[in-house]
């Protein structure tokens, strides 16, 4: 039996497991280097489906883990399209615990209009389903190249998230809308308080737990049939049109007004260019209507 | 002003079930609604009231009382002035003298809160008399379990002096022989008694009583011409249980919102199962299920999910709270994996609580997590092999260990019991459960008021059978005679409940042993951090980390230790590994022979025994204590984020 300090030096295996074109021989050889350093705290390194697709070895890994019980603690770097790609539970699964998202999140070339809103939209979706899945996820809000009045829009949509991880940087000029960005970056921090804002599903119905008001008072909101799917299918951003097809002969203009209801509960929200996206993440086992109860 | 007739128009009569208090609020109360839905699918218009409700509002949701003080025998004893005529001031004395004697700070419960609790009970007696139009009723049934015998006569006779036509039925299992019967013989205000489970016979029951020919249907009591109480054929249990109808919770959940009582957060109650599997082999020699409905029936898988699904769409709900005595072993292996896939295909959110037996391994709570269940009940009891004996619970203490470090594993809250007290138990039993306790301060310590010493109690062999246990002078627990304050009532028919002497309540060593029972279980609760001795697994090694408090340290709950890391090698890590689930000291040598050599072996467990690491039996059986970090993880990862599970 040898007692050894608690923190133990982090291997980078990136290379091994995401560089090489077998995934079973890709995983053997980071269980040999890991029996060597008798370590199982591991960062991977950088994952980029750019240059190679990671499913195949963070399946395999997955399965040895199950099968052995192996306890890893896996982090690695990557970017929002990797992360989109492989899936918040795979990459669970493969025992990544943590997970640094790269180059930061908002600042992709732009092709539409909308594209800085849509953008955080879809990568703070991605951090919530990240957070759910009990990744913990390190990201940087990163508007380099938006127009101030782009800055301003996403700085109104923060507001939304205090119930998802803040992002640890904030990196560019703090000038213009970016001290509103700033301020609301700063607020997030300040106000944070995870799992306060859930759903959960059943048989035709989602119920939505809100525990964001001061005191922990729980409330919730049920909804059911149509207005039920609505609300888990702008689970990705979409415009009220898209939404509306969904609920065949109910029209788009009613369907705007029930989804406006849900943005005036702060269940929802909207961008300025009309796109709803749901804000609540997937219920814990764990959670009961009262904290404590049971 | 005269009694009032309700037999204005009998063809539109209906049938009015009652919950009194101190029925659970949080619950709708399976066995009314389930009885709503068989009347009402056989043409027999019935409706539920929920007294209960009332109360729970009266009371303002206060927490002990509702929480805790409800689930005390003697609370009923808030309602006998109103039945009894008794003075209140004795009864809110009594309930007083109880609390305060069964606190951890006596001083802490004020003589005024129970006098406002029995007016609260006068009161909540008011309202439902006043809120129900019984004159629509020609049968009000009762739904009697353990506190709510008082509080329903107290009703019952009220309504019976004001409309004397409408008939009183109880049932429930405060009914079950003699109890059912003595309450017909001592209560004049109710009409006819139903033994056991009335699934079966209450349509019949009710249109016999509407018509003029004598009750016919087996398991009844009733008065015949002379005033004598007498019974129909001996009842049987219910047995096609795929065949009952689903339960209908609406009007609970509408008298929840009409009355606004918003502190109340239920749960769901499923019938998956009656009976129990491991009861009808073997009784535990506490445990108070009849005989009668001991016999397991269990509910097909394909009747069970269409039951779980219709309850979860009919009432917008995904909390579930089984009432199965024990989980059918069978649903391992074929509903929860069927409730797993939902979770996994159509992102259902269903989560359970259970009550299991703690012969459970790692597939088990696996199978458990994955399909929702977050909290079970899995008795466990004591973690010593003799007494676990003297309970006849075919466990010993290693699988009790061996359960609670599955479910923590797995996140899944344990809402477990230990039971001291125990005829026939030794002073050595408690010198070896003492010294196990240290090897489990890692894991969940049983809930607040999970030590408890063995209560008597009706139907259970303990009392049936009080001789082959040298129990002697049985008699009703003291506090009847205040619930019931007339002498010609014969508690020992109407109790459930029994005090009883024994030659170890003599027995000056057993007493002290109890007492370090209680303060090793206070240090353990103190002790406990959760995640406190894990084990990280990687290919040829383990690494556990340990940051338990030691048992001597006086440290602020709330203080974390620090984390040795402790790394395990090559074959050892491999004998640690072997023993993630009960193995014997043999099948460990026989696994590692002409690799390891068995001295090796037996000092390297040797080693981990002297650390805590791992436990042996006294049998030489051995498991290792930490938990597999892994495990716990992924079972987080199920459910979304961080784990908790306290």
């Amino acid at each position: 039996m040898t007692t050894v300090t608690a923190t133990s030096a982090a291997v980078r295996s990136g290379q091994v497991l995401f560089g090489h074109p077998d995934a079973s021989t890709a995983v053997s050889l980071l269980l040999e280097r890991l029996r060597t350093l008798g370590s199982t705290e591991v960062e991977l390194g950088y994952m980029d489906i750019g240059q190679h697709d990671p499913m195949p070895a963070l399946e395999e890994l997955a399965a040895v883990r199950r099968s052995h019980l192996y306890g890893f603690r896996l982090s690695c770097q990557t970017n929002a399209a990797t992360a989109h790609h492989v899936g918040a539970s795979r990459l669970r699964a493969a025992g990544i615990y943590r997970l640094d998202l790269l180059p930061g999140i908002g600042g992709p070339a732009r092709t539409r209009e909308d594209e800085v809103e849509s953008t955080f939209l879809s990568d703070i979706a991605l951090v919530g389903t990240l957070h759910e899945q009990g990744v913990g996820v390190t990201w940087l809000l990163a508007l380099s190249g938006a127009s101030d009045d782009e800055v301003l829009a996403v700085s109104h949509l923060l507001p939304y998230f205090h119930h998802i991880p803040p992002p640890v940087a904030m990196p560019g000029d703090q000038v213009g809308q970016g001290k509103h960005l700033s301020q609301a970056v700063e607020d997030w921090r300040r106000l944070h308080q995870p799992n306060t804002l859930t759903y959960g599903r059943g048989p035709g119905f989602v119920r939505i737990f809100d525990r964001r008001a001061v005191g922990e008072v729980v409330t919730f909101v049920t909804l059911e049939g149509p207005q039920a799917e609505l609300f888990l299918a702008a689970r990705t951003a979409a415009p009220a049109h898209d939404l509306a097809l969904l609920a065949v002969g109910v029209g788009v203009p009613r369907v705007r007004r029930f989804l406006d209801v849900l943005v005036e509960r702060r269940l929802m929200c909207r961008t300025k260019s009309g796109l709803y996206q749901s804000v609540a993440t997937r219920r814990r086992m764990e959670e009961r209507w009262v904290e404590g109860d049971g | 002003m005269g009694p009032r007739t309700s037999r204005a128009a009998d063809a539109d009569k209906r049938v009015l079930l009652v919950l009194m208090p101190w029925a659970p609020p949080v619950f709708p109360g399976l066995g009314p609604a389930l009885l709503r839905s068989v009347l009402n699918r056989d043409g027999v218009p019935c409706d539920i009231y929920y007294a209960n409700l009332v109360f729970s509002r009266m009371i303002e949701g206060d927490s002990f009382f509702e929480q805790h003080f409800g689930k005390f025998a003697i609370s009923e004893l808030a309602f006998t002035p109103y039945y009894f005529n008794s003075s209140p001031d004795e009864a809110a004395a009594g309930l007083w003298s109880h609390a305060r004697g069964s606190a951890r700070d006596g001083s802490l419960h004020k003589a005024e809160r129970y006098r406002w609790l029995v007016s609260r009970a006068g009161a909540c007696l008011e309202e439902v008399y006043a809120s129900i139009p019984w004159g629509e009723y020609d049968i009000v049934g009762f739904s009697v379990m353990m506190q709510q015998t008082v509080p329903s006569l107290a009703l019952a006779r009220r309504i019976k002096r004001e409309y004397p036509d409408i008939r009183i039925l109880f049932g429930g299992p405060n009914c079950s022989w003699p109890m059912g019967e003595e309450i017909l013989k001592c209560f004049p205000e109710v009409d006819f008694v139903v033994e056991g489970e009335a699934d079966g016979v209450i349509t019949p029951l009710i249109r016999d009583m509407r018509s003029a020919r004598p009750v016919s249907v087996p398991g009844v009591y009733y008065r015949d011409g002379q005033g004598q109480v007498c019974r129909t054929a001996q009842g049987r249990p219910f047995g096609e249980v795929d065949t009952l109808p689903i339960p209908d919770y609406q009007p609970f959940f509408e008298q929840l919102e009409r009355l606004g009582v918003d502190h109340v957060h239920p749960y769901l109650q499923l019938e998956l199962s009656r009976g129990c599997c491991w009861g009808q082999k073997h009784h535990c020699s506490f445990c108070s299920l009849e005989d009668n409905l001991m016999q397991f029936r269990a509910k097909s898988e394909d009747r069970a999910l269409a039951e779980l699904l219709a309850l979860a769409a009919r009432h917008r709900y995904t909390e579930f709270f089984p009432t199965d005595s024990i989980i059918n072993h069978r649903f391992y292996a074929t509903l929860l994996p069927r409730i797993a896939e939902l979770r996994e295909r159509e992102g259902y959110d269903f989560t359970f609580f259970f009550e299991i037996k703690s012969n459970i391994r790692r597939e088990h709570a696996t199978a458990l997590r994955a399909a929702g269940v977050n909290a079970v009940q899995p008795g466990i009891e004591s973690f010593n092999d003799h007494i676990l004996a003297l309970m006849d619970k075919g466990s010993t203490g290693i699988r009790q260990m061996q359960c609670l470090k599955m479910l923590a594993e797995h996140g899944i809250v344990a809402n477990w019991n230990m039971i001291y007290r125990n005829p026939n138990e030794l002073p050595e039993d408690y010198r070896e459960l003492l010294s196990i306790i240290p090897f489990v301060r890692h894991l969940p310590p049983l809930h607040e008021e999970g030590l408890t010493p063995m209560l008597l109690m009706r139907f259970s062999p303990y009392f049936e059978r009080p001789i082959d246990h040298g129990i002697r002078n049985v008699r009703p627990a003291h506090f009847y005679s205040q619930v019931f304050p007339d002498p010609s009532i014969d508690l020992g028919r109407l109790a459930f409940y029994f005090d009883y002497d024994h030659d170890d309540h003599e027995d000056q060593e057993l007493a002290g042993y109890h007492l370090q029972l209680r303060a090793a279980i206070e240090r353990w609760r103190r002790c406990y951090r959760e995640n406190s001795l894990t084990q990280l697994r990687g290919p040829g090694f383990v690494t556990v980390l340990d940051s338990r408090v030691p048992e001597d340290a006086d440290v602020p709950p709330d203080e974390e230790m620090p984390t040795k890391s402790i790394r395990i090698d090559g074959g050892r890590a491999e004998i640690f590994a072997f023993c993630d689930e009960i193995r014997g000291e043999t099948e460990i040598l026989r696994a590692f022979e002409g690799r390891i050599p068995p001295g090796e072996i037996t000092g390297f467990l040797d080693e981990m025994v002297a650390a805590r690491l791992m436990y042996r039996s006294p049998k030489g059986q051995v498991i290792n204590l930490p938990l597999l970090l892994d495990v716990r993880e992924r079972s987080a990862m199920m459910s979304g984020a961080s784990s908790r599970t306290s």
